[in-house]
């Protein structure tokens, strides 16, 4: 067995000096500001200015993660967004798991660690897999995993312990999380040149512009480029532009902000972090924007050959920036690798940022022969048809071996500490392919860029593969323009004037998608985020698949944090090559939000602990927190108590309680939730008839009806009590949880299928508060409160509703029941509803009034087989099959749910019945959805011929009892059935569901 | 999050809506004269039209109408219906 990796890593950066790596004036990092930070405990000094990756760098830490499957050491590979390596878990009071070390700006105290490394990532346990790669091929975990079949959460769990990225933080975020909305005429999404020159052009147009970028400072690729602009160094124009734009109070400007989903009509997400307010962690801005230009740049790409993985690897447009932009060197010793011309600027800025550039490796046959001279002026051999046959270095890159097919194929090592590839740049068309479209192939550039644009929107610049300096400017120029004037701002025609940029050449590219790999066994990665090689794209198409998402999906390539940003086009390119199509056939996959990370603190914005959902509130909810309520949220958001418990008392203890109290004495309720929905117009009766079973023509002033309401397809929607207030004033109550659904219910019958009824519905939940005092003793309650009407039984019936003062207040009182006791419902206006429970609890204290909380009310509604929507009343029984066929006017033509209703007693069979249950052993409650099974049928799908819908302990009955769909249920009156349940099988009796006053002589007393 | 223009409110983020369906799915004039297969071909099958369609939304965050607009489910763009289709 092989030892495992050993680091090389520079031991002098144990004394916290900033080292040699850096360079004495260069870039843009304030040297008078230096910041301290840890990386793997180790301590280090940056400056203000640097990112994580750039003072890394600077102090020569060359391996910052172990790669996902392999744990093979990796290096700072890119200078931005597209870093696939150096992912850190931020640690300390800002803790973040998978920060990209590029993207994060250096700060005091600063403290990381690499994720997917342990014990550290010098010497990392996990790298044996490495050596058995072999064994790890694409969709491993497909083929290796499946057996046996039950035991993938065990896989699940130790593959995640080895595989993880970052660790999710204990503490709660700091710092708040906050959304803005914003709309704008232009939003532009990037301020390197192109989306400066278009914010700008825009912007002189008067038009309101939204200018994004995700980098801490405006000018994109010009902050690390020797460019020159009107003959001076071009970030002398990003400044003068920046100065211009934000003087503009029609231009709105956002630094560290990314562009993260491109939605429907212009509507984008844009997550800004550490914006201008401390407080503020981050801001997640939504968008609507009239036009959208985007101005998103490219991304150069890898080369794929042997061990591109190295740490010194790096990009070499990244190695060049980090030069020009951060005084840093990303080594000492350097060689290019390359197929296309764009490299030799950046071998130029890496030879005169004091880098020893030894070679630039060439592809091609034909180098770019404008910068020839400039080469050999600084002694960069070029070597063309040549390619790089293998990287030497574990820890860090000390050699490659070039094969130049001129030399006859002889191998020639060069040393080196740093190899700056290049393989073409991708136009950035994530937010593009986001917002539908579809990116075409171009040869040119040999890769992919914005196809037909479905929403406002246009690609500008590098984006869409215009990589040249001057063309961006004047593309961008002219998106702006176009947005501007698309909205109405044409007065200004000109925009900026062009200014003059300095020559360079066209890209040449020669597209290469893998370059010959010396060994059957080399390695060659592609995504370096999922460790997928050139092999494992060969052996998923050996396997059959072709199409581009299922080779992504089977080798996760391109699925982890990298997108696809560097990996996918060399994906593509490859599978066309070894499919023998062209990539634009092969096409792109579809990119989706987000193109970056998003916390989850900034999703959720201050939606967050009691504001997730907020709670309502009923007139008593006060008193009930105060009295030992147990309260929780039980339909339409409403908080209420489930039970009042004494102190000492449990839960079963405070039920018991309250359910004798209402059979036996007198309780209190609060059902103030319930929903109500006030009816007027001349054609009420009409409406409902039409949208209840029963009929409602001769329904009298001053009394109630029960309603059973069905959807079309003959299920119950809701059920419950509707009053006849006054000649042309009806109320309709409703189940506290489906008030909404019912209103629309009604709502667009009204409006869409009888707009010819003269009916108008409102809302006024909220408006009354409802107290319902219960119990054989509630009349004596309602006479000690003062009411002021007769409520006795012969001048005050079941179902008649009164308007009156209860204690003073103007009320209406009802006798309706939810618990089968003489009942007393009392509406007032919400805002004497708290005055209202204290007269009446001060009433009803000799009679020991209980309050009851919804437990209770459940409990106590069971035991009177009173149907609840949802248990009983599922999507499955009919109002027959609920013993509720009373309340069907078989003389009515139609109403909603009636031809459903029809039908299933035209195809008849068996139905599921509600019966109730009376468990063998008194004290075994069945659950909520235990099964009733036939124990005498083998067939399998036939055995289960009913379930519990609720069981209870019943204080009153003293045993437990329960109600049951049960398949015919009632045909089946005294016998012994067999419950399912967790642990055992158990027998009940088949009853009779109403299991207290069968008559209803209580309600009516 | 599409944008929907309401004849009464103007454009509205589609959060304050519900949405109701295809206009072109109405409930039969007389259901009782309808085979139970018919009747089940009206509940069950509900029109998903691909491309542009009359769609009633309710906008229940606002002026509490329902209204009717055409929407093209493939590109997700609204535009107003025409009038002879409008409810309410």
């Amino acid at each position: 067995m092989q030892k495992v990796t050993r680091c090389v890593q520079p031991r002098r950066t144990k004394v916290m000096v900033e080292s040699t790596f850096r360079l004495d004036a260069a870039g843009r990092v304030d040297r008078s500001h230096k910041l301290a930070f840890k990386f793997n405990d180790r301590k280090y000094v940056g400056y203000a200015g640097d990112t994580l990756a750039s003072a890394l760098l600077a102090n020569g830490v060359s391996i910052v993660g172990r790669s996902f499957k392999y744990h093979r050491p990796r290096g700072i590979m890119s200078a931005g967004i597209e870093e696939t390596n150096a992912i850190v878990q931020l640690l300390g009071d800002a803790e973040e798991p998978n920060v990209t070390a590029t993207t994060l700006p250096l700060y005091e105290g600063l403290e990381a660690r690499s994720v997917n490394a342990w014990p550290s990532v010098n010497v990392d346990v996990g790298s044996i897999n490495n050596f058995f790669h072999r064994f790890i091929p694409a969709g491993f975990y497909y083929k290796t995993f499946m057996w046996p079949g039950n035991r993938w959460d065990w896989y699940g769990r130790a593959i995640r312990k080895v595989a993880g990225w970052g660790t999710a933080p204990r503490k709660p975020a700091g710092g708040r999380y906050e959304h803005r909305y914003h709309h704008c005429d232009v939003l532009v999404v990037g301020a390197g040149p192109t989306g400066l020159a278009a914010a700008l052009s825009a912007g002189r147009s008067g038009a309101r512009v939204l200018l994004v970028d995700n980098q801490t400072e405006a000018g994109g690729g010009l902050l690390g480029s020797s460019a020159v602009i009107d003959g001076s160094p071009a970030i002398a124009w990003v400044a003068d532009s920046v100065q211009e734009i934000d003087a503009m109070p029609n231009v709105v400007r956002l630094a560290e902000a990314s562009a993260t989903g491109y939605y429907d009509q212009n509507y984008l997400t844009i997550l800004e972090r550490r914006p201008d307010k401390s407080w503020v962690k981050e801001r997640l801005w939504k968008v609507r924007a009239r036009q959208v230009v985007l101005a998103t740049g490219a991304i150069e790409r890898p080369l794929t050959f042997a061990d591109n993985d190295r740490p010194g690897v790096m990009l070499a447009s990244a190695a060049s920036n980090y030069c020009l932009r951060f005084g840093v060197m990303p080594g000492r010793t350097a060689v290019v690798f390359t197929n296309n011309n764009g490299s030799y600027q950046h071998a130029l800025e890496l030879a005169d940022s004091g880098i020893e550039v030894k070679a630039i490796v060439d592809l091609r046959a034909q180098a770019d022969a404008g910068a020839c001279a400039a080469l050999a002026a600084r002694n960069i051999e070029i070597l063309p048809r040549s390619r790089i046959a293998r990287v030497k270095g574990a820890g860090r890159v000390s050699a490659v071996d070039v094969i130049s097919s001129n030399g006859g194929n002889k191998r020639r090592r060069i040393r080196c500490d740093l190899l700056a590839v290049s393989g073409g740049w991708n136009p950035n068309v994530q937010l593009h392919s986001q917002s539908g479209g579809r990116p075409e192939y171009n040869a040119d550039i040999a890769s992919f860029v914005p196809g037909t644009s479905p929403q406002d929107e246009m690609s500008a610049g590098a984006c869409r593969g215009q990589f040249r300096l001057s063309t961006c400017l004047e593309e961008g120029r002219d998106a702006g323009l176009r947005a501007a004037s698309a909205c109405g701002f044409d007065e200004c025609d000109e925009g900026i004037a062009l200014p003059a940029c300095s020559p360079e050449p066209d890209l040449d590219i020669l597209a290469t998608w893998e370059v010959t790999l010396p060994k059957k066994s080399s390695r060659a990665f592609l995504d370096f985020n999922n460790d997928v090689t050139s092999k494992d794209i060969r052996l998923a198409v050996r396997e059959g698949y072709r199409s581009v998402e299922l080779v992504k999906r089977y080798t996760t390539a391109g699925m982890g944090i990298d997108q696809g940003k560097t990996g996918n086009v060399n994906i593509i390119g490859l599978l066309a090559e070894i499919t023998d199509t062209a990539p634009g056939s092969v096409g792109t996959t579809s990119f989706r939000p987000a193109y970056s990370p998003i916390s989850f603190g900034a999703m959720a914005g201050t939606d967050s602990t009691d504001l997730i959902m907020p709670w309502r509130r009923t007139p008593v909810t006060d008193w009930f927190i105060a009295n030992g309520g147990h309260l929780d949220e039980t339909g339409a958001l409403f908080r209420r108590p489930l039970f009042i418990a004494k102190p000492g008392e449990t839960a079963g203890d405070a039920i018991n309680r309250e359910a004798l109290a209402v059979r036996n004495g007198v309780g209190i309720y609060d059902g103030t939730p319930l929903g109500k929905i006030s009816i007027k117009g001349p054609d009420t009766v009409t409406f409902l008839d039409r949208v209840y079973t029963n009929s409602w023509g001769k329904l009298p002033v001053g009394r109630c009806k029960f309603g059973y309401m069905l959807h079309d397809d003959g299920r119950l929607l809701d059920d419950g009590v509707t009053f006849r207030l006054s000649e042309d004033h009806y109320l309709m109550s409703t189940g506290s949880g489906v008030a909404e659904v019912v209103l629309k219910h009604l709502e667009k019958l009204l409006h869409c299928e009888w707009p010819d009824l003269d009916v108008y519905l409102t809302p006024v939940t909220d408006q009354w508060a409802v107290l319902c005092v219960c119990g054989p003793k509630a009349r004596e309650v309602m006479l000690a409160a003062n009411t002021d009407i007769d409520v006795s039984r012969e001048a005050f019936k079941f179902l008649d509703t009164r308007f009156c003062r209860v204690a003073g207040i103007d009320a209406r009182v009802s006798r309706v029941t939810y618990t089968g006791e003489l009942s007393f419902e009392i509406v007032v206006a919400s805002r004497h509803g708290r005055r209202l429970w204290d007269a009446l609890l001060s009433a009803g204290e000799k009679y020991d009034i209980t309050p009851v909380g919804s437990d209770t009310s459940m409990l106590l509604r069971t035991e009177k087989a009173f149907i609840a929507a949802g248990l009983e009343g599922d999507g499955y029984a009919n109002i027959h099959d609920v013993g509720m066929g009373w309340v069907v006017a078989d003389d009515k033509t139609d109403f909603i749910g009636k031809r459903s209703t029809m039908r299933d007693l035209n195809i008849g069979g068996p139905r599921p019945e509600i019966v109730g249950l009376l468990p063998t052993e008194k004290d075994f409650v069945p659950s909520k959805g235990s099964p009733i099974i036939d124990t005498d049928t083998a067939d399998e799908a036939q055995r289960m011929i009913g379930m519990v819908t609720i069981g209870f302990h019943s204080p009153n009955l003293n045993r437990s009892i329960a109600l049951a769909q049960l398949r015919d249920g009632r045909s089946r009156m005294g016998d012994t059935v067999t419950l399912f349940t967790k642990k055992r099988l158990a027998t009940a009796q088949v009853c009779n569901p109403v299991f207290i006053d069968p008559d209803g002589e209580r309600m009516r007393s | 999050m599409i944008q929907i223009d309401c004849p009464y409110c103007g454009k509205r983020n589609e959060d304050e809506f519900v949405y109701g369906g295809d206009t072109g799915h109405r409930r039969p004039e007389d259901p009782a004269g309808l085979s139970d297969a018919e009747w089940c071909e009206y509940i069950y099958s509900v029109p998903n039209t691909r491309g542009w369609a009359n769609e009633t939304w309710w906008h229940v965050r606002g002026c509490n109408r329902w209204i009717t607009i055409q929407r093209n489910a493939e590109s997700n763009e609204v535009r107003p219906a025409s009038q002879n289709e409008s409810h309410g």
